[in-house]
């Protein structure tokens, strides 16, 4: 049973305090015997009487009436009543800690923590009351002296942290962390300990952790000066020691394995048992210590994970390694070289077993594969981190335009997709299935990615375009159009306008013909000729010109004639130009006496020219047929050595193509097939093509380069030549890599035409002439 | 305020008259609100040895009615002003000066911030706007100074007129 | 004594049952007994002087009012008096001084007059303090170490503010002149120590702003100076001449030496403003030149206005200026790119100030316009000079002006009410006028330096 007291007189303080000294010890040591209302009422109340015993009464002022400003105290008023009651507590506190600390020198390690956790449990919660119980002197007399700027006054609650900072924590606090630190260092080496104990006792430090400046706000100071500091400190002792015995007795897989989990569980200490803001310094000190300090063996590590394909391993290297600055820029530089080996050592593979031809899709599949398993291992491993990326980026472009097969030119790899890319989207047997062609073309989409010389690609896609669309040959309008659009998207619309420019051509020449057909129909006398024409845009097309002159045969000129009057009339102004080396036609033969088969030949228009001829006779030499078609005498010979190869001709008299030599109707043809292909590309012819193309893009960089420049100039009006040719550079990277000495020759070029001039007095530096 | 009957709380005025109020009435008392929160509720009456049965009849009928206000913060930045007074408070506070008085004390004793600045607002009612004359009258209060003093102090303020 | 009191407690019981019969509930004559009771116990002996330093007065008559003395004045009845407590005295003195918490200043001046204990409960520090405090634009003029030490006496502090406040109001003021140039003073700037300006006589001189001494004269344009400003460390400014000078100012009391030249205007610079890292000037030739400080290169010319640039200011990276062309521009001091146009003078303008959110400008139309910043529309117009507006200074309640009809007049920035009008005090055209909270400096055509001194006697240690 609490005793209860009467209420002492209002303005005696001994007798108050005697009172309230009490009632506060049976709060800070017995509260669990539990508090009466009375009790706490009357506790409140002796403090609330004898505060306001202050009043203003006359009866102690005894000087004169003093003027304005005389004495600065006595506007001060009343010092309220409370300054007793606030020391008397503050020694009281002061006491009671002293008491409790002198008790705890009994005890050490663990038995310190629940003694200290105990009792700062038991004094917070005790305090909490006090506080309360003491309200009236905290709203008044503490607030005032708080107004006027006392530093040293707190409310009280604060003043029992105070209390405890300078009467117990001071003195026990080593102590206190000598056994949490022991404690802690037990639970790493994997005992079981009771990590409230920790807890607590960053509780308290946190709690204590008052500003001096202004006692309403907290810091963390107490905290991280007698906490995390020490702590932080025994973490890095502690895993420096155990870190390098490791290393020297296990490998450095296993190593890593060790260090991800200590990271791992510092990262849960943190969250189970310290303060939030304990996780950086803790942290970065272990990351210095685990990681940091092994850098060496790890990056050593890298080359052989890499060799063996190591995907854990590796990934675990990167995450620990991506903890500290810088950790992966040697692994980065590392992997970048292991790839562009990869893909020189596949190419070359390749190469060797290829010779000289080399077939486009073993090519481009033999980048792709080295492309998919190191994308696949930055993505798993390495977790698509932009650094790995790009240098992954960077060893495919090294690969993809300088290897063995492309030893001679950059333009190698583009010309060799192109090819892939006509061979799946040219008829043939092989063609995948839709869905599959997707998928090879995007493939075909990742080599290009890294293609630096686009517009070589372009002109090979456009000549092998238009040769499917000429020759009818493109397996599939959905394919080309996919194809079309991807490349679109790359290159941006400019890119493949042409190619686009190609498709509708070909639409329009369908409905030219239909219109052609219906307007001549009614015709009679027309029927033995099948007609059909492509008209096509110079500008679009990537066709070239004849070498040769022709005289269409008189079986078809009356045709040919309706056709251009037909399309003159409708287009009046366009010029027509008959690309006869891309005609093609079909013949059906009658003079087959000993047959009965009538054969029909596909042949190319110089080949009806030819034969055509022997309508009239069955034999002819070079010359009279050199005559009656026009053709110069490469052509002609090219086309007589395919219908003498197939036995259409017979030659007699020299070789094909010789002065003299004589070539006649082979009256008893014979074949297993009704349609014989006559229609075959001249080998020569081939070669030719392809080194033409490779000219025809140099030219056409050297008007892209100038028109860059130009375009530059003219809204910059006057640059720099190194801001100049950087300019161009970076406005030309989509299609090719222009070389400097290149742009410098271009806007020598440009500067002898007059577009440009030198600033006069200023080195280097160009201006626009408009 | 809610459908639940919510506990009484017994309050003891300084004769021992014994008054039942709802936790929420008596919470608007700061001592009595920590107090229920540290000790915790039991059937003890709560004895308050400061304030009377009359004056805690009033106490009680001014919490009543203000039970759902929000709790007051900080305002000490602001202007205080003894104008903003409303009508049922007006009300309340007309009741002669010893009443008055001691609803003062009672507000400060219990902690009742908004009843102690509605008391202390009439108080300052009444000597605004008054000579050192009216004052006096109104409070009984006698002139203890002598001549000479009382034109020191005069024109020690007399800056206060100034307009 | 005590004897008498209860005396008085006795009738103060009995006309309370009889005046009011509700009062009742609370007629336990115990309690009105204990009150009393526990006044009377108090013996004032036991109340130490030194631990209450309450009040500077003696006792000379009892505190409690006395039957027969209240009786004496004849207005009340014996029961109303009785009913009657000083609240003041009686109470806490912590609630008592809660209660004056909800009075004015007047207020508490007056009941200082009341009695000897009202007098001392008046005069409380934290009181006046809180007073003084809630005054928005005094407290922020409150000097940090004051706060601090609580050393300062509140009243006196707030009596001060108080009439220099109202001398503003009136237009009471000392004045005096400083004179030493030898012809017109185009240009000024003062601090709590002394005052600058610049001169048609080419030189700049130097004024300790107590005794109006001049205790500096710096040579240096070749012609007129007519713009200048400085801070702790250098001071630039302008010149018919055509260059812009900076100057040394970290040791002013013993020679302000020259620390560079600033050529490039190709007339005379009309008006010069920095901050730590640019210099921008206005000139007669219709630019207005952005200078680095450190190095004194120019770093950009902003070209725009199509007359004299006559102002210019600079405020967070916004350059404002003022032009002959009837317009304010408002320029992005990096991009060098004017902003936008104020447009609404019909004839130049002269000067221009801008704090970040308004603009003020004066103009040879007679008018002075205030705008928003930030749509440049004009938010008022305010008329009263009777000829060119050529300089003003505005803070955030007032704007001061000064014109070619010779007069200073001072403004409400909110109102744009004319507050005040002085006359007398220039005998030709006004250049430039500065206030501060306790002063209005002024230069003339008339070689004469005005100060006017709003403060004169009153103690302005707390008041910068």
């Amino acid at each position: 049973m609490e005793s209860n007291p009467p209420l002492p007189a209002p303005n005696d303080l001994a007798a108050t305090w005697a009172f309230l000294e009490n009632g506060i010890d049976q709060i800070m040591n017995r509260l669990e015997e539990g508090l009466s209302y009375k009790r706490y009422m009357d506790l409140y109340t002796g403090i609330y009487n004898y505060c306001t015993s202050s009043r203003m009464n006359p009866g102690f002022a005894s000087e004169p009436l003093a003027g304005p400003g005389s004495n600065l105290n006595n506007n001060r008023g009343a010092n309220l009543m409370g300054s007793d009651l606030y020391q008397n507590l503050q020694r009281y506190l002061e006491r009671h800690l002293f008491t409790i600390r002198e008790n705890s020198t009994q005890y050490m390690d663990e038995n310190l923590l629940r003694y200290y956790t105990r009792h700062w449990e038991k004094y917070t919660t005790a305090s909490s009351y006090v506080h309360h119980v003491f309200r009236y002197l905290n709203r008044h007399w503490v607030k005032r002296e708080i107004d006027e700027g006392r530093k040293t006054v707190y409310d009280v609650y604060t003043l029992t942290l105070v209390s405890w900072r300078e009467h117990m924590f001071k003195h026990v606090e080593r102590h206190v962390m000598t056994a949490v630190l022991k404690l802690i260092e037990r639970q790493r080496n994997g005992e079981t300990v009771e990590t409230g104990l920790v807890k607590s006792v960053v509780e308290s430090f946190v709690a204590l952790g008052l500003d001096d400046a202004d006692s309403s706000k907290s810091t963390l100071d107490v905290y991280k000066d007698h906490f995390e500091r020490p702590f932080v400190e025994a973490s890095e002792v502690y895993y420096k020691k155990e870190s390098e015995k490791f290393v020297s007795e296990n490998s450095v897989t296993d190593y890593m394995k060790k260090a991800e989990t200590r990271l791992s569980e510092e990262e849960n200490r943190v969250k189970m048992y310290l303060h939030t803001s304990t996780n950086k310094p803790l942290i970065t000190t272990c990351e210095a210590v685990l990681v940091k300090n092994h850098t060496d063996i790890m990056w050593d590590e890298f080359q052989n994970l890499l060799n063996m394909d190591k995907l854990d391993d590796l990934h675990r290297m990167y995450s620990l390694l991506s903890r500290i600055p810088e950790g992966l820029d040697p692994l980065r530089t590392r992997f970048e070289e292991h790839v562009r080996k990869a893909g020189l050592s596949a190419i070359e593979k390749i190469a060797d077993q290829g010779g000289e031809t080399m077939e486009p899709k073993t090519y481009v599949d033999a980048l792709l594969e080295v492309h998919r398993k190191y994308n696949d291992m930055v993505t798993t491993a390495f977790r698509g981190e932009a650094g790995f990326v790009a240098s992954l980026d960077k060893a495919c472009r090294e690969f993809v335009n300088r290897n063995n097969v492309c030893k001679s030119s950059t333009s190698k790899s583009p010309e060799l997709l192109a090819r892939f890319c006509d061979s799946l989207l040219r008829k043939s047997a092989k063609n995948p299935e839709e869905g599959d062609l997707e998928d090879v073309l995007n493939n075909i989409m990742t080599v290009f990615k890294y293609v630096e010389d686009k517009d070589v690609f372009q002109k090979f896609y456009s000549k092998m375009l238009a040769k499917r669309l000429v020759n009818g040959t493109s397996a599939s309008e959905d394919a080309e159009s996919s194809m079309i659009s991807k490349l679109k998207e790359a290159c941006g619309f400019e890119y493949t306008s042409k190619l686009q420019r190609m498709f509708t051509d070909m639409g329009l020449s369908k409905d030219l013909n239909d219109q052609f057909k219906d307007r001549f129909s009614t015709d009679a006398g027309d029927q033995q000729v099948d007609f059909s024409v492509l008209v096509l845009g110079t500008a679009s097309w990537p066709l070239q010109p004849s070498t040769t002159n022709f005289i269409i045969p008189e079986e078809v000129e009356k045709t040919f004639h309706k056709f251009k009057m037909f399309y003159q009339n409708k287009h009046s102004g366009r010029k027509l130009n008959w690309l006869f080396h891309l005609s093609k036609g079909e013949l059906k033969t009658n003079y087959l006496k000993a047959s009965k088969t009538t054969y029909t030949f596909q042949v190319s228009t110089y080949q009806m020219g030819i034969l055509l001829q022997y309508n009239k006779d069955t034999t002819y030499t070079f010359e009279e047929l050199s005559q009656s078609t026009d053709l110069n005498a490469e052509v002609l010979s090219g086309q007589l050595g395919i219908l003498v190869k197939a036995k259409v001709l017979l030659l007699s008299n020299g070789a094909v193509g010789e002065p003299g030599s004589r070539y006649d109707l082979h009256m008893d043809f014979k074949s297993k097939k009704v349609r014989i292909q006559l229609n075959v590309p001249v080998k020569s012819e081939q070669k030719v093509e392809v080194e033409e193309t490779h000219k025809t893009v140099e030219e056409d960089r050297k008007l892209l380069m100038q028109a860059a420049i130009v375009r530059i100039m003219k809204t910059r009006k006057t640059m720099k030549h190194v801001a100049l040719v950087n300019e161009v550079i970076s406005q030309l990277s989509n299609r090719f890599k222009p070389k400097i000495p290149d742009i410098k020759k271009c806007i020598d070029v440009l500067l002898e035409k007059e577009y440009l001039e030198r600033v006069e007095g200023q080195k280097d530096m160009f201006s626009y002439v408009a | 305020m809610s459908t639940i009957e919510q506990k009484k709380v017994k309050l003891t005025s300084s004769e021992g008259t014994e008054f039942q109020v709802e936790r929420s009435v008596a919470e608007r008392s700061v001592l009595l609100k920590n107090m229920l929160e540290d000790v915790g509720e039991n059937d003890m009456a709560i004895p308050l040895p400061n304030v009377t049965g009359p004056i805690l009849t009033k106490v009680i009928d001014y919490c009543t009615h203000h039970r759902n206000d929000p709790i007051q913060n900080h305002d000490d930045d602001l202007k205080k002003t003894s104008e903003d007074i409303d009508d049922w408070d007006a009300e309340f506070c007309k009741v002669d000066q010893g009443t008055l008085f001691e609803l003062i004390l009672a507000a400060n004793y219990l902690d009742i911030k908004p009843l102690l600045d509605l008391t202390c607002k009439t108080v300052a009612n009444m000597i605004k706007n008054k000579s050192p004359e009216e004052i006096r009258a109104t409070f009984n209060i006698t002139n203890d100074f002598t001549p000479e003093e009382e034109e020191q102090v005069r024109k020690e303020n007399e800056w206060c007129e100034e307009r | 004594m005590s004897s008498i009191r209860f005396k008085t407690l006795f009738c103060f019981v009995k006309g309370k049952r009889m005046k009011s019969p509700k009062s009742a509930i609370l007629g336990s004559k115990s309690r009105f007994l204990k009150i009393f009771t526990k006044v009377i116990n108090e013996d004032p002996g036991n109340r130490t002087i030194s631990r209450r330093q309450l009040s500077a007065l003696s006792p000379t008559k009892p505190h409690f009012p006395n039957v027969s003395e209240v009786e004496d004045e004849g207005f009340f009845t014996v029961e109303d008096l009785a009913s009657r407590i000083d609240f003041l005295i009686c109470l806490p003195y912590e609630i008592a001084a809660y209660i004056l918490v909800f009075v004015d200043f007047k207020t508490l001046c007056r009941m200082s007059r009341v009695s000897r204990a009202w007098y001392c409960i008046s005069r409380d520090n934290e009181i006046w303090r809180g007073m003084y405090t809630l005054n928005e634009g005094w407290r922020h003029n409150v000097p940090r170490e004051v706060t601090l030490t609580g050393e300062a006496d509140w009243k006196l502090m707030y009596k001060n503010r108080f009439i220099l406040s109202l001398r503003w109001k009136k237009g009471e003021c000392e004045k005096r002149y400083l004179k030493g140039h030898l012809d017109s003073v185009y240009c000024i700037q003062f601090d709590e120590h002394k005052i600058v300006t610049g001169s048609r006589d080419k030189t700049i001189k130097f004024w300790d702003i107590n005794t109006g001494n001049c205790f500096q004269t710096l040579h240096g344009h070749d012609l007129s100076v007519l713009c200048l400003q400085y801070d702790n460390y250098i001071m630039v400014s302008g010149s018919s001449d055509t260059t812009i000078i900076v100057w040394d100012m970290s040791n002013y009391n013993q020679n302000v030496p020259q620390l560079r030249r600033l050529e490039g205007h190709c007339a005379g610079v009309l008006d010069i403003c920095f901050d730590d890292y640019h210099i921008v000037s206005c000139s007669k030739d219709s630019t207005i030149k952005v200078w680095d400080v450190q190095t004194g290169e120019c770093l950009r010319t902003l070209v725009g206005h199509r007359g004299p640039v006559n102002a210019v200011q600079l405020k967070d990276n916004r350059i404002i200026s003022a032009s002959g062309d009837a317009l304010i521009k408002l320029w992005d001091l990096e991009e060098g790119k004017c902003i936008r146009d104020f447009v609404g003078h019909t004839r130049g303008l002269a000067c221009v100030q801008f704090d970040g959110k308004y603009v003020v400008s004066g103009s040879n139309d007679r008018t002075i316009k205030i705008w928003d910043v930030e749509t440049a529309q004009c938010m008022r117009t305010l008329e009263g000079h009777t000829d060119l507006v050529r300089t003003l200074h505005f803070d955030n309640d007032k704007i001061v002006s000064g014109s070619y009809d010779q007069t200073v007049k001072v403004w409400d920035l909110k109102t744009g009410k004319q507050l005040l009008d002085f006359h007398e005090g220039h005998t030709s055209w006004v250049f430039d006028v500065q206030f501060s909270l306790t002063k209005i400096v002024s230069t003339s055509q008339d070689q004469k330096i005005l100060v006017m001194d709003f403060a004169d006697d009153l103690d302005t240690r707390y008041i910068i």
